[in-house]
């Protein structure tokens, strides 16, 4: 029954993938079209249009390329990172980020293992290669223990395949620790109402969630943050009277901190 | 003779209780009558029956007279009265009577069961004559009335083309004549059609015209529709629609001159009646559908029919590789737009051509006239002088009956390389300095013209999050359980059979001592060792162990020097009476059991 249940599951899972995309497949060619007849803002318009509906690599590019073009130097960072996500070995996409990135005036990233061995989405492949070397090395075992090899071979074989058993779960731990980053990280863009186009602007961290205070440090547009979690593992938010969401977030190295608005700290996973 | 049941009790849902009570104690007395008795063949009456001294519906079945069109469904009248000081009630059933023919006709005695006790109906008599001076001047009057009410009220179809083709789409209009006088209150229904054969595009909001005709004026509603004949051969095709008008009379009234009733006899304006539906019917068109020619239909037809006339046009002639160039097809004229195709561009080695998009200049719910655009996105994947080739399109005339080849003209367009993009960020590890050796220069911000594969997320989610991948682990798991219940059921069913060899290798040793068989003894006891030796070493078939092999597994288990040779002892005597003929000797076969006995004990404490 369980079985049936999880055919009819992933059967519906992809067809509904399936419908989403094409819905998506419209205002996107619409964006290509008013694009190639020099529209930029309708452009823009329809590509928002189809990211509302569903996400591909070339949709995410493509809009990022066009915020790049308008001045929006946060936004386009933003939208390379999420192409960058649905397509990770796309060296075209990570070229045109670090070009962003340094236009923005920002420092270049620097990879480390958690942005390829155990970044977000490698977890699958961790996941499912602990769990054959597990399965293997317990199938192994059971032939092995009336096999006329000798101890010491036996008790090696058991040493290596613990160790590789461990290392895929530590694996695992941390993409999975990397993808929970991941849903904290937010863009600093510069709101709609600010000259995007002026180097000099920047997204002010406030003291505490509000306009009208200090700022504790400053974003360059395009700088990544993380949003602090509450003491129930949610994001640290506050609404204020009119409305406005507020985040608290950190620079990745920790060193700036204060409060922002959701217009001004973009997610990647929205 | 043919009987109508006539279910009474249902007719009249009221008891007056106290008259039913009264009625209960009086005599029940049945009176039938035509009202009146005698009629020309032209007019109607009424058979009348009364039940005098009951209120209570009655029940019976009233019998058919052939001749006689008789209403099933009578109407019912109940009276009450003091007559005298007496209380008097009776209860009248008047069914409406139509004659089909001049005659005497009698409907016979018949019963009516009332208060349940069965009554007989007297039987009654209606002389029809033929029809007289007024009857005939009465039916010349209805015809005319009837002829005035068409030209009061009706509903026109008016098309362009006498005929179509196949596919054709036509204009046309549906047009309500509403004559001045005839107090219409409402359009209930908008024209609905008639004929499958032809599709149509929807019918909106009517414009409103006043015009003259045969010295009436009327107010005209007029629905533009553009039709689309789908099906050849001769059909029909009419229209139908409902209005309401307002009316003095009952409508239900049976004494009341049905023809009366017609609004156009009534006083339109002034009057306070109530409103009635009146249904509309144009007269049947009889359109003929001819199939499209076969004989020089181009290969780019696909469907447009119409006058009509094409250009292509493209919004660059010289680009990049990669990026998209627009080409706008645009068919104007008069045509089936609301059914026409979209035409093909193939996509080649040289450039990648995306769906079409549609955009239509003109009416949009009706699509006859106007301008349709087709706009196709274009990429070159090479560099170089490009031709993008012609928009295939071809169309049937209908006026001149031939098809016209209209396809687009063939563009050229000079796509230039682009310039290359060399990463300007310095490497940052070993890593980076790797990745950009194999990264291949490309130009910076190229636009996509198709969208890569559709997510509908962009969260990673951690396949062991899911609840799939723990139902996948249950395959190994259950595998692995029933392996290991197996080996665990083998080994015990091993250890049953080796404790059973050894009981019955005990009991030969018993017997052969018992019998002094020292052969047999000495055979029982070389297996006995061998099946509790072999038992420590886990051996599954003890019985082939040798004996350097039993002593070997002695010395790994650290067995005593002492107990080693003394096994050594006992299995060289085993085989000097086994192998060597030594059978005659006799031993003392007790002493020899008893030392044996301590010997398997001490191996069993190996273990």
């Amino acid at each position: 029954m369980k079985l049936v249940r999880l055919v009819v599951y992933l059967v519906s899972a992809t067809f509904a993938c399936g419908v989403d995309g094409n819905e998506a497949n419209r205002p996107f060619y619409d964006g290509v079209r008013a694009e190639a007849s020099g529209d930029l803002d309708t452009a823009i318009a329809s590509y928002e249009k189809a990211v509302a509906i569903s996400h591909s690599a070339n949709l995410h590019g493509n809009l990022a390329n066009l915020h790049y073009k308008t001045g929006s130097s946060g936004k386009a960072i933003l939208h390379y990172r999420k192409a960058l996500l649905l397509d990770p070995g796309n060296p075209e996409l990570s070229a045109n980020l670090a070009f962003a990135r340094k236009a923005a005036g920002l420092s270049p990233a620097t990879p480390s293992a958690d942005d390829f061995h155990f970044a977000p989405e490698s977890i699958s492949i961790w996941v499912w290669a602990t769990t054959i070397a597990f399965w293997l090395g317990i199938y192994l075992g059971l032939i092995l223990t009336r096999s006329y090899i000798s101890g010491f071979t036996k008790i090696v074989g058991v040493i290596g395949w613990a160790g590789i058993v461990a290392f895929g779960t530590y694996a695992i731990w941390r993409a999975d620790r990397n993808i929970d980053f991941l849903a904290r990280e937010a863009v600093a863009v510069l709101p709609a109402t600010t000259n995007e186009g002026n180097e000099t602007a920047v997204i002010r961290l406030r003291r505490y969630a509000g306009g009208a205070n200090d700022a504790n440090a400053e974003l360059k547009p395009g700088e990544v943050v993380r949003i602090d979690k509450d003491e129930k593992g949610q994001l640290k938010t506050h609404v204020t009277k009119d409305q406005v969401k507020w985040y608290l977030a950190r620079s990745v190295s920790g060193g700036k901190k204060g409060w922002a608005t959701d217009k001004e700290l973009q997610r990647i996973l929205r | 003779m043919t009987r109508i049941i006539h279910p009474f009790h249902c007719l009249w849902p009221f008891l007056l209780v106290g008259f039913s009570a009264i009625g209960q104690q009086q005599n029940i007395r049945i009176e039938a009558n035509f009202s009146p008795s005698a009629i020309t063949l032209s007019r109607q009456t009424t058979y009348k029956v009364t039940v005098h001294g009951s209120q209570q519906s009655p029940s019976g079945s009233l019998p058919a007279i052939a001749g006689l069109g008789i209403s099933g469904n009578p109407r019912v009248f109940r009276a009450a009265s003091f007559l005298n000081g007496v209380p008097s009630v009776r209860l009248e059933l008047s069914f409406a009577v139509k004659p089909e023919r001049h005659g005497s006709f009698t409907i016979p005695s018949w019963n009516l069961s009332v208060q349940g006790t069965p009554h007989r109906v007297p039987a009654a008599t209606l002389r029809v004559l033929p029809p007289n001076q007024e009857d005939v001047l009465r039916a010349q009057a209805r015809q005319k009335q009837e002829s005035d009410l068409r030209q009061a009220l009706f509903l026109e179809v008016n098309l362009l083309r006498k005929y179509l083709f196949e596919g054709e789409t036509t204009l046309g209009s549906i047009d309500l004549y509403i004559w001045e006088r005839l107090p219409i209150t409402r359009l209930v229904q908008l024209p609905q059609k008639n004929g499958d054969a032809f599709s149509q595009s929807e019918i909106n909001r009517p414009i409103e015209k006043r015009t003259s005709r045969n010295g009436k004026n009327y107010t005209v509603y007029s629905w533009p529709v553009a039709l689309t004949a789908a099906m050849e051969g001769m059909h029909e095709l009419f229209y139908k629609m409902t209005v309401r008008v307002r009316v003095q009379n009952n409508r239900n009234s049976p004494s009341g001159n049905p023809f009366l009733q017609d609004p156009f006899f009534r006083d339109p304006f002034f009057g306070f009646g109530r409103e009635e539906a009146m249904s509309v019917t144009s007269e049947k068109l009889k359109l003929e559908v001819r199939s499209l020619p076969m004989e020089g239909r181009p290969h780019a037809f696909r469907g447009a029919i119409g006058t009509i006339s094409t250009n292509s046009a493209t919004d660059a002639e010289r680009v990049t590789v990669g990026d998209p160039v627009r080409i706008t097809f645009t068919v104007t004229g008069k045509g089936n737009f609301g059914v026409m195709p979209a035409p093909e561009i193939d996509s080649s080695e040289k450039i990648k051509v995306g769906p079409p998009a549609f955009s239509f200049e003109g009416d949009e719910n009706l699509r006859y006239e106007g301008t349709q655009h087709f706009d196709y996105v274009v990429t070159p994947l090479r560099p170089g002088q490009i031709e993008i080739p012609a928009v295939p399109f071809a169309y049937f005339d209908p006026t001149s009956e031939r098809y016209v080849d209209a396809s687009g003209n063939v563009h050229t367009l000079r796509v230039d390389a682009g310039e290359t993009w060399v990463d300007p960020s310095p490497p940052q590890s070993a890593f980076t300095e790797k990745q950009q050796n194999v990264e291949p220069a490309r130009n910076l911000f190229q636009t996509e013209s198709e969208p890569s594969e559709w997510r509908k997320s962009l969260t990673p989610e951690p396949v062991f999050r899911s609840s799939a991948f723990w139902y996948a682990q249950i395959a190994p798991l259950f595998c692995f359980c029933g392996i290991m219940g197996w080996r665990i059921r083998q080994r015990s069913s091993s250890r049953d059979s080796s404790a059973k060899r050894f009981a019955r290798l005990r009991n030969e040793m018993k017997r052969a001592t018992r019998f002094n068989d020292t052969l047999g003894f000495f055979r029982a006891t070389r297996g006995a060792i061998r099946e509790k030796v072999g038992a420590l070493a886990g051996q599954e078939k003890p019985e082939t162990l040798a004996r350097d092999e039993v002593l070997a597994i002695l010395l790994q288990r650290k067995a005593s020097d002492e107990l080693i040779s003394e096994i050594n002892e006992v299995l060289e005597t085993a085989d000097a009476h086994e192998f060597a003929g030594d059978a005659s000797a006799s031993l003392p076969l007790l002493d020899w059991q008893v030392r044996i006995k301590r010997l398997l004990k001490n191996i069993r404490a190996l273990g």
